[in-house]
């Protein structure tokens, strides 16, 4: 569903991807690890069509995001890391919005709309203003505004950001059936057990290079640590753990 | 920050400039026969307040910096002195501009009032701003709005009766009532604002339940587009209702000022050439106002949330399509406006050239509105200065051109549409290549 091959993007000097594989399968979860600045979005970006790469190829369905890009959007679904809604609009308003963009009918906005806001317990918000919301009911909306179209390939950056355990354990049960519909889900994330639950393959991006790629128990075994859990893989991949030392004992602390 | 703002060099010329073109429409307007001394430096005064207002209702309750300030130990009296010291930074370039538009008009009395005035507002514009917010809450914009552009046509209504008399006594009086007020106020300002400011606050922080304002479902009745167009012009639509789009929403309630003008020009008239001509100009004013309102004003608004239109189908023809559809729909009004005075103003003694009218008057409204928006979606307007900076010259010589060919060879007007089929292309392309990183 999603296929990437040598992709490279720049800003200027900065290279935020170089030379990028990644694949993700029809119902799978693919889970894409990295600190802060490592490329994470710019990839998100790239595939959502919203910026496009230097170099490489990027496929959405079979379909190519350069090439054909009506047809990537037409089977995809993106929620941001910093969503932007429009704080004038009420919820229902908003869905309505992206529905309409999206080319629904009004019975299936309705019914859409209705089952996310029931799902994320914002039925007594439906008609207030997204201006007073806070971050975690925003990014409920957003959620619901990027999942409202039945997209075939989902993509998820930093999605749990603000939410509450309730929510996110909701959000958690979201994933699950999307995978169980036989979506393609590319879930980035800081959330590392989120991560671990959730993902069928986990990629870890460092320096704008996916550095591994594989189910947890196949990164424990390239990194020859079998009983390690993922935050440890996570600072191990992305060549941090002895940078963390390093800046520990300038400190004066002592790793764990 | 606010001194750095305001004692750059860049923006002390920008604000002499300003002056010295607000003091010269002023001292056109205060000439015999136009809207007459008194009227202009009064209708200075009350921008001045209203724009005062806003400023000080912005610092007291909408800087996100103001959770912090309250947490420090200020106390409310503390807060207000520190939000009165930073408006009084804010108020003297309006006060410069008022005062050249009032000096200009009524001489020294006029720059007197204004001087009067902005003292008093620095007292008086705090309390007006809480008092607003606890009566009509998130619909103050509005309020306001409406209260600057009622100011505006107030006056221009006033043009024909004005009396060149009272310019030395009234804007004086109404500067003297103001410092007066706002000196009198002051006393017991710090008491009011003690024991209203906590509430109000309080009462911004827990935030309206409702979407105010006319709503998406009542529209949807009266907008007949494809789901894809109609959700945009919704969009559009509702925002501007509910005061998003301020600018955009002042200039269009501006846009019929052009028909008072109109109205006037038509008193005498010599010939048919000189009425088209005259009716030709009043539409390319108005159209200009509107095609801004329509064009850069809402591209600033609706770009912040680009990223959701640009991963919906087709994103290019249907942003470009909207925005045509929401000008048109401004044009439309405001073309029926022109008409109707035309047909029915001095007793209906030019009705009789109104069919002959309707083309070029619609060509020339939809082709300004077409270029405005279609120029804002090429250009990326609010996201880079030159597209704002190049499209006033661009309407203006548009407008001109436009109006040139309606006049000489009216079956032209519509060739307009012919010979820009490219800049529709170019807008797509422009709109669907552009990197959304935000």
């Amino acid at each position: 569903m999603i296929r990437i091959e040598a992709v490279s993007k720049s800003y200027g000097r900065v290279e935020a991807l170089k030379d990028v594989h990644l694949e993700v399968k029809a119902g799978e979860v693919y889970g894409l690890l990295g600190a802060n600045g490592s490329g994470k979005t710019t990839l998100n970006r790239c595939i959502a069509t919203l910026i496009r790469p230097d170099t490489g190829s990027i496929e959405v369905d079979g379909h190519s995001v350069t090439d054909d890009a009506e047809a990537v959007r037409r089977s995809l679904g993106y929620l941001s890391e910093f969503p932007v809604l429009y704080p004038g609009l009420s919820a229902d308003e908003f869905l309505a919005f992206i529905g309409g963009i999206r080319g629904l009918a009004d019975d299936e906005i309705k019914a859409q709309r209705d089952r996310w806001i029931t799902l994320f317990e914002l039925e007594d918000f439906r008609r207030a203003p997204l201006r007073s919301f806070s971050q975690g009911m925003a990014r409920k909306i957003a959620l619901a505004g990027s999942l409202l179209a039945d997209p075939s390939v989902v993509l998820l950056d930093e999605p749990t950001n603000g939410l509450d355990p309730p929510s996110v354990y909701l959000f958690r049960q979201v994933i699950a059936q999307l995978k169980a519909e036989g979506k393609a889900v590319l879930l980035s994330s800081h959330v590392l057990p989120l991560v671990e639950q959730s993902c069928d393959r986990i990629g870890i991006l460092a320096d704008g290079k996916v550095a591994v790629t594989g189910k947890l128990s196949e990164l424990q075994a390239d990194a020859g640590k079998p009983d390690a859990d993922l935050e440890e893989l996570f600072l191990h991949f992305s060549g941090l753990d002895r940078v963390m030392l390093e800046r520990l004992a300038v400190a004066g602390l002592r790793g764990s | 920050m606010v001194r750095e703002v305001l004692l750059d060099p860049i923006a002390l010329l920008v604000l002499a400039g300003c002056c010295w073109a607000a003091s010269g429409v002023a001292s056109h307007g205060a000439e015999a026969g136009s809207a007459g001394p008194a009227v202009v430096a009064a209708t200075a005064i009350i921008l001045l307040v209203i724009a005062t207002v806003t400023i000080a209702d912005a610092l007291l309750f909408d800087l996100s910096e103001n959770t912090l300030l309250r947490t420090l130990p200020l106390g409310e009296s503390g807060f207000l002195e520190l939000r009165r010291a930073e408006l009084a930074w804010w108020l003297w370039p309006l006060a410069a501009l008022a005062a050249s538009v009032a000096g200009s008009a009524a001489g020294t009395s006029g720059t007197i009032a204004i001087i009067l005035t902005a003292i008093g507002c620095l007292d008086l514009a705090p309390l007006i701003a809480m008092h607003l917010r606890r009566a009509v809450g998130p619909r103050r914009r509005m309020v306001l709005t409406s209260a600057a552009v009622g100011t505006i046509v107030a006056a221009a209504l006033c043009s024909n009766h004005a009396a060149e008399a009272g310019a030395t006594t009234l804007a004086p009086a109404l500067g003297l009532l103001l410092f007066g007020g706002g000196r009198w106020v002051g006393r017991s300002r710090a008491r009011t604002f003690l024991r209203l400011h906590p509430h109000t606050a309080s009462q911004v922080a827990s935030r309206g339940s409702r979407a105010n304002g006319i709503t998406w479902s009542l529209w949807s009745r009266f907008v007949w587009l494809p789901s894809t167009l109609k959700a945009r012009v919704l969009r559009d639509i509702v925002l501007l209702g509910r005061g998003w789009d301020l600018r955009g929403a002042a200039l269009l309630a501006l846009s019929p000022l052009s028909c008072l003008y109109l109205e006037g020009s038509l008193a005498t008239v010599p010939n048919e050439a000189a009425l088209s001509w005259r009716v030709l100009q009043s539409t390319a004013l108005g159209s200009a106002v509107i095609a801004y309102a329509v064009g850069p004003g809402i591209y600033v608004l609706r770009s912040r949330a680009m990223s959701w239109e640009r991963i919906a189908p087709t994103p290019g023809r249907n942003a470009a399509l909207s925005s045509l559809c929401y000008g048109f729909l401004f044009a439309t009004l405001h073309g029926a406006l022109t008409l109707s005075v035309v047909a029915w103003s001095h007793d209906g003694s030019h009705d009789h050239a109104v069919v002959s009218l309707i083309l070029p008057v619609l060509a020339l409204e939809y082709s300004m509105v077409h270029f405005a928006a279609l120029f804002s979606l090429s250009n990326g307007i609010g996201r880079r200065v030159s597209g704002e900076v190049m499209i006033v010259p661009s309407l203006v010589l548009v407008a001109i051109v436009l109006a040139g060919v309606s006049m000489l060879w009216t079956w032209a007007a519509p060739l307009y549409f012919v010979v820009t089929a490219g800049m529709v292309g170019q807008a797509i392309a422009a709109y669907e290549r552009v990197e959304v990183t935000w």
